[in-house]
């Protein structure tokens, strides 16, 4: 998985590129773990490029959330691809997430 | 009828490559993009559950994998060596909902959605496989609330 990270703001954007699996949710939190680890972060992850999620990538998401709220932080998800915001529906996880249309949306959103 | 299968040693290494192999295959169809996704999701998902809670990363244990292309359907199996569930048991899983905010526990309700069908059984060897079938062809999103 790419995962490149830029500031917008007070906001820490990170687009994904790639599977997002068990393979990969090591990576994807320990590039996160800088911003999500401060107080009040706020936070996008953008899944423009994500072409692959499973059960183990969804649980990565889950812990990051997971952190942020324990730092009283904020995360949204934008961009997600139809068939990934699929998965996120019949996992209900639609419902704890904040997911936002696209990455405009989800910085203006904070 | 196109028809392939695996057998991949119960290790670290088959399992980090295993998903790419199966990704592979389902993109030489001409399936959609969408549908393919799923198909591969239901491949990977039944891969790890077997990889993970069945042979409980036993390195010594095999698990065999079955994929078939019909002309409306995807079939995959999905066979390891360990001690198995009920039927009952294993739909149990998927109707689960009790912890959304658990880092675990999605695969086998991922499955079982986008299966038309799930069957659990042992076959004449005593490995413990789960079948998913999924017709294949245009279909609306799942929604679920």
């Amino acid at each position: 998985m790419e995962i490149t990270t830029k500031i917008n703001g007070d906001v820490a954007v990170i687009n994904l590129e790639g599977r997002l699996d068990l393979n990969s949710s090591n990576q994807l939190k320990d590039a996160s773990r800088e911003f999500f680890s401060k107080d009040n972060c706020k936070l996008v992850l953008n899944m423009d490029r994500v072409d692959f999620i499973n059960s183990s990538g969804l649980g990565a998401l889950v812990s990051i959330l997971k952190e942020v709220r324990n730092h009283k932080g904020e995360l949204k998800i934008s961009n997600l691809a139809e068939y990934v915001k699929e998965i996120f529906d019949i996992t209900q996880l639609s419902s704890i997430f904040d997911i936002c249309e696209d990455e405009s949306h989800a910085l203006n959103s904070f | 009828m196109e028809r392939y299968f695996f057998s991949f040693p119960g290790t670290e290494e088959a399992f980090k490559i295993s998903d790419d192999i199966f990704s592979r295959i389902i993109d030489t169809t001409d399936i959609g993009i969408a549908e393919r996704q799923r198909l591969k999701l239901i491949v990977s998902e039944l891969y790890m559950n077997a990889y993970l809670h069945g042979n409980k990363a036993d390195a010594s244990k095999s698990i065999e994998v079955v994929m078939e292309f019909g002309p409306e359907e995807f079939v995959a199996i999905v066979k390891d060596e360990g001690a198995g569930l009920t039927e009952a048991r294993f739909k149990e899983m998927a109707d689960s909902t009790a912890d959304l905010e658990s880092v675990s526990g999605r695969g086998i309700r991922i499955v079982y959605k986008l299966s038309d069908k799930v069957r659990v059984f042992k076959d004449e060897r005593g490995k413990f496989c789960v079948k998913s079938s999924r017709k294949l062809g245009e279909r609306p999103m799942l929604v679920e609330k």
